[in-house]
C-alpha cells in the first residue's frame, strides 16, 4: 500500500515537475494548472504513504516515538513534501506558476537522492538516541525553514537568470512570465525573513533536546555549527539587506551561500559527525 | 525561582562582574569616534563571516573542539558582544543610558522633524472644519485598531506661522522592540554560556553494574544498581539501555531513578544523563565447549582438565580483541565485536602457559609469552559465549548558566518575532487650520520596504480623501 501510494507521488511529482518545466518554455498556460494539481494529488499520496509508514513503523514496541523521517530515505522524501506543499502555498498567494520552474527540480532531486539512498528504504530501527518527542518537534521546524530556503534559492536562480537574460537582450518566453527583478529580489528577500526565526526555533531545539540527551545545550559537534554557521550567514543576509540596503545580484549571491550552508548542514556534517550522523548510519 | 537567581549571582566569581562592568563602561563612556568601527554594518558581517569560517575551520578538526576555546576565538565571540551592546543597548528606545548620552538624545517631535522620516506622503484639503477634521482623523484610526496619539500647539511647517495639531497613529508598533530584544537576547545566551563554561562541570562515569562511584566535582556517590540493554531481533542493534542509579550525599540518598537516554536524573541541577555503555575486562560466566559438552567458568575459577593433569582458569575477557604493533594483546573497545578469553594452563596449580581463545574464530589461538603474543594451536575446546560485567557511561553535567542561556533564548525567538513577523505602520497627520478649511498632510512610514506599504498607504489616503471631504 504504502509502495503504491508513494510511487503515485513520484510520477505526479516528476510530472508536474516536466509541466512546470514546459509552461516556462512556451505559451500553453494550462500546463501550470494541470502541474499545479498533479502536485496537489502527489502531496496528499505523499501524506498517505507516510501515515501508512509510521502505522507499520509502530509496531515494533520500541517505536512509540517513530516518525517517518528518520533516515536518509525519510528525511529526503520529507524534505521533498515539505517543498511542495510550502510551493503550493506560496503559489497560491502570490499566484507565479513558472517559479515551479525553478522550485519544482529541486524538490524532484530531494526525492530521487531519497529513493536512492544508500541505505535502503525499509523502515529503520531506531537508536535509543532518536526515541524521542523531540524528533517529531525539532526536525519537521529545521525542514520548514530549509525547505523555505530552497525556495528562495529557487527564486534567486530565476533572478540571475532574468537579469542575465535582459542584460543580453534577447527576451524569451521565460523572460515574460517571470516576474520583475525587484518583485523576486523581495520575494527572496520574504521567504529568508519567514524562514529565519524558523530556523532559529529549530536550533533552540535542537539544543533542548541535547540538553536532555547528551548534557548540554551547545557542544560545538559538526551538525551544531554548521547550523550555527548557516544561521550567521543568513544573520548577515538580513543585515545586509535591511541595514546597507543590499540589493539584487549580490543579496541573491548572498542567499545561495546561505543555502549551499543548508546543503551542507543537511547532508555533508553526516559524515563528519558521530553524535549527529543519523543519516549515514553512524548516529548515536 | 529567586533563591537559585541568589544563589547563582553569589556563586560568581568577581572577575566575571568585573569585565561585565568593563564592557558596559567602554561601550557607554568610550567616545563616539572609537564606537564608530564597532557601529559599522560592514565590520559586523565580516566578524559574522569570520566567525562563521573559524566555526567551518573548527567543524573539519572534530572532535577536537579546541579551536572553540582558543583565545581568538572567544575574542571574537567578546566582541561581537562588545558590538551588540554598543550598536543596540545604547540606542534602547527610551534607555536609561540616554540621560548619561545626551548626544544620542533622540528630539522630540516638532515642526523640524515632524514627517522628516515618512517615506510616504500626501497633501490634502479638506473642507471641513479643523476640529471636524481632527475628531474625523482620530476616529478614523480609531477604528482601524490603531494606536492614536494626538500633540497640539506645534508650528508645523515653519513657514505656516499657524499651531497646528498632529495625529499620530502606528499599528503593530511593538515591532520596534523586536530588533532590540533580539540583540540584547544575543548578550544574555552568550553570558549563559560563559557562565555555564566558567562555573559548570562535566564528569563522565564509568561505573560497573552493582559497583559505585564517588564523583570529584560533588559529594556524590553513585551507584549502579543494576543496567539493562535490549537489541531489535531485527538487526541486532541496541533498542534500549537503562541504568538504576542510587545517588547518596553524606550515606543520604538524594536521588534513585533509572535513566535512559533523553530521561535524565537532576539532583538540585546536577544532570546525570546516559551516554553510552560498554563491556569491562571482568565477565559473570564463560562457556566453553569441551569434550562434547559446555562447561560455565566463572572468573578465576579453577577447572580440572578430565583425563590430563592439567587444568584451566579463565583470567580476563577483552570484547574486542586485536593486536598492536608491539605484539601485544589489547581491546580496541568495549562494544564486543570481536571477544576473546584469557586461559592459563595450570598444573598443581603453577601456571604452564597462558593463551588467548576468540570466540568469533574457534581455530585460531594466540599465546602469551613475557607480555607478548603469537600463534599457537588451537586447544582441544572453544569459546561459546561470555556473560561480560557491563558498565554504564553516565555523563554528569552542571550547567549554571543554563536558565540564563534558556530564558535569553526564548525571549530571543520572541524578538525575532516581533522583528519579522510583524508589520509596524507609522502615520504621522498634520492638521493645519486654514482660512477655508484644513490642509491635511499624511506621512507614512513602515518597519518594511516602502513598496510594501505603498498600497496601504494609498487605500487610507483615498479613504481619508472620502471623509474629510476634500476637493
Amino acid at each position: 500500500m504504502e509502495e503504491k501510494l508513494f510511487a503515485v507521488t513520484y510520477v505526479a511529482y516528476t510530472v508536474a515537475t516536466i509541466l512546470f518545466l514546459g509552461y516556462a518554455f512556451t505559451k500553453r498556460e494550462n500546463l501550470s494548472h494541470v502541474a499545479r494539481w498533479l502536485l496537489i494529488v502527489g502531496a496528499i499520496c505523499h501524506v498517505a504513504s507516510f501515515i501508512v509508514r509510521t502505522y507499520f513503523a509502530r509496531q515494533i514496541p520500541q517505536h512509540s516515538w517513530y516518525v517517518p523521517w528518520s533516515n536518509w530515505f525519510e528525511s529526503f522524501s520529507f524534505f521533498t513534501l515539505v517543498i511542495v506543499v510550502e510551493f503550493l502555498i506560496v503559489m497560491g498567494r502570490n499566484r507565479l506558476p513558472i517559479l515551479g520552474a525553478f522550485v519544482m527540480p529541486l524538490a524532484w532531486l530531494a526525492l530521487i537522492v531519497g529513493i536512492n539512498s544508500p541505505f535502503g528504504r525499509q523502515i529503520p530501527t531506531l537508536p535509543p538516541a532518536l526515541q524521542s518527542y523531540w524528533m517529531a518537534i525539532h526536525v519537521p521546524v529545521m525542514f520548514i525553514s530549509y525547505a523555505a530556503f530552497t525556495m528562495a534559492f529557487g527564486v534567486g536562480l530565476a533572478f540571475l537568470l532574468q537579469e542575465w537574460q535582459l542584460k543580453s537582450k534577447k527576451p524569451n518566453h521565460l523572460t515574460f512570465r517571470l516576474p520583475s527583478l525587484d518583485d523576486m529580489d523581495r520575494m527572496i528577500y520574504r521567504t529568508i525573513a519567514a524562514a529565519f526565526p524558523i530556523l532559529t526555533v529549530g536550533v533552540l531545539l535542537g539544543a533542548a533536546w541535547a540538553y536532555d540527551a547528551w548534557g548540554r545545550y551547545w557542544g560545538w559537534d559538526p551538525k551544531e555549527t554548521w547550523a550555527l554557521i548557516t544561521w550567521f550567514i543568513y544573520a548577515a543576509y538580513l543585515h545586509m539587506r535591511l541595514v546597507k540596503g543590499w540589493r539584487g545580484r549580490k543579496a541573491a549571491y548572498m542567499s545561495m551561500l546561505g543555502f549551499a550552508c543548508v546543503i551542507f548542514t543537511y547532508v555533508g556534517v553526516n559524515y563528519i559527525s558521530e553524535l549527529h550522523g543519523f543519516l549515514s548510519n553512524t548516529g548515536r | 525561582m529567586f533563591k537559585y537567581i541568589y544563589i547563582l549571582f553569589t556563586q560568581l566569581d568577581w572577575r566575571f562582574y568585573v569585565t561585565l562592568i568593563l564592557i558596559m563602561c567602554a561601550a557607554i563612556f568610550l567616545p563616539a569616534k572609537y564606537l564608530k568601527l564597532f557601529r559599522s554594518v560592514r565590520f559586523n558581517i565580516w566578524l559574522f563571516l569570520a566567525l562563521a569560517l573559524a566555526s567551518a575551520v573548527g567543524s573539519f578538526l572534530y572532535p577536537e573542539p579546541n579551536l572553540y576555546r582558543t583565545w581568538w576565538f572567544c575574542g571574537m565571540l567578546a566582541l561581537m558582544t562588545f558590538d551588540v551592546i554598543v550598536c543596540k543597548l545604547l540606542r534602547f528606545p527610551t534607555s536609561v543610558f540616554e540621560k548619561f548620552k545626551k548626544r544620542r538624545h533622540t528630539p522630540p517631535l516638532n515642526s523640524s522633524t515632524v514627517l522628516k522620516l515618512a517615506t510616504l506622503k500626501a497633501e490634502l484639503q479638506s473642507k471641513l472644519s479643523f476640529d471636524l477634521a481632527q475628531s474625523a482623523v482620530q476616529k478614523f484610526f480609531k477604528e482601524k485598531k490603531f494606536k492614536v496619539k494626538t500633540i497640539t500647539d506645534i508650528p508645523v511647517p515653519k513657514s505656516v506661522k499657524k499651531k497646528a495639531v498632529v495625529v499620530l497613529a502606528s499599528v503593530q508598533g511593538i515591532q520596534k522592540w523586536g530588533d532590540f530584544i533580539l540583540h540584547i537576547c544575543i548578550v544574555i545566551i552568550l553570558a549563559g554560556g560563559l557562565i555555564g563554561a566558567m562555573y559548570g562541570f562535566e564528569e563522565v562515569l564509568l561505573i560497573p553494574e552493582k559497583t559505585s562511584y564517588i564523583m570529584q566535582n560533588r559529594n556524590y556517590e553513585v551507584e549502579l544498581k543494576d543496567f539493562q540493554i535490549e537489541y531489535y531481533e531485527s538487526t541486532g542493534a541496541p533498542s534500549l539501555y537503562a541504568s538504576d542509579l542510587v545517588v547518596r550525599e553524606n550515606g543520604k540518598v538524594v536521588g534513585e531513578k533509572r535513566i535512559v537516554v533523553n530521561e535524565p536524573l537532576d539532583i538540585h541541577r546536577v544532570r546525570f544523563y546516559q551516554a553510552s555503555w560498554g563491556m569491562t575486562d571482568d565477565f559473570h560466566n564463560a562457556r566453553v565447549h569441551m569434550a562434547g559438552k559446555v562447561v560455565n567458568l566463572k572468573p578465576r575459577q579453577i577447572f580440572d582438565l578430565e583425563g590430563t593433569p592439567l587444568s584451566i582458569r579463565a583470567n580476563i575477557f577483552y570484547p574486542t580483541f586485536d593486536i598492536n604493533d608491539k605484539r601485544q594483546a589489547f581491546t580496541r573497545d568495549s562494544k564486543g565485536s570481536n571477544p576473546a578469553l584469557q586461559i592459563d594452563f595450570l598444573k598443581k596449580e603453577e601456571l604452564q602457559a597462558r593463551i588467548w581463545i576468540l570466540r568469533d574464530q574457534p581455530g585460531v589461538a594466540f599465546k602469551v609469552d613475557q607480555g607478548q603474543v603469537s600463534p599457537t594451536a588451537p586447544p582441544p575446546f572453544f569459546l561459546v559465549d561470555v556473560d561480560p560485567v557491563l558498565f554504564s557511561g553516565v555523563q554528569v553535567g552542571y550547567d549554571p548558566g543554563a536558565p540564563i542561556f534558556w530564558t535569553g533564548a526564548i525571549v530571543f525567538v520572541l524578538g525575532l518575532c516581533l522583528h519579522f513577523y510583524l508589520h509596524r505602520r507609522h502615520l504621522e497627520v498634520v492638521l493645519i487650520p486654514m482660512s477655508q478649511g484644513t490642509k491635511v498632510i499624511v506621512g507614512g512610514r513602515n518597519s518594511r520596504t516602502k513598496s510594501d506599504f505603498e498600497n496601504e498607504f494609498e487605500n487610507w489616503t483615498d479613504e481619508l480623501k472620502e471623509i474629510l471631504k476634500c476637493a
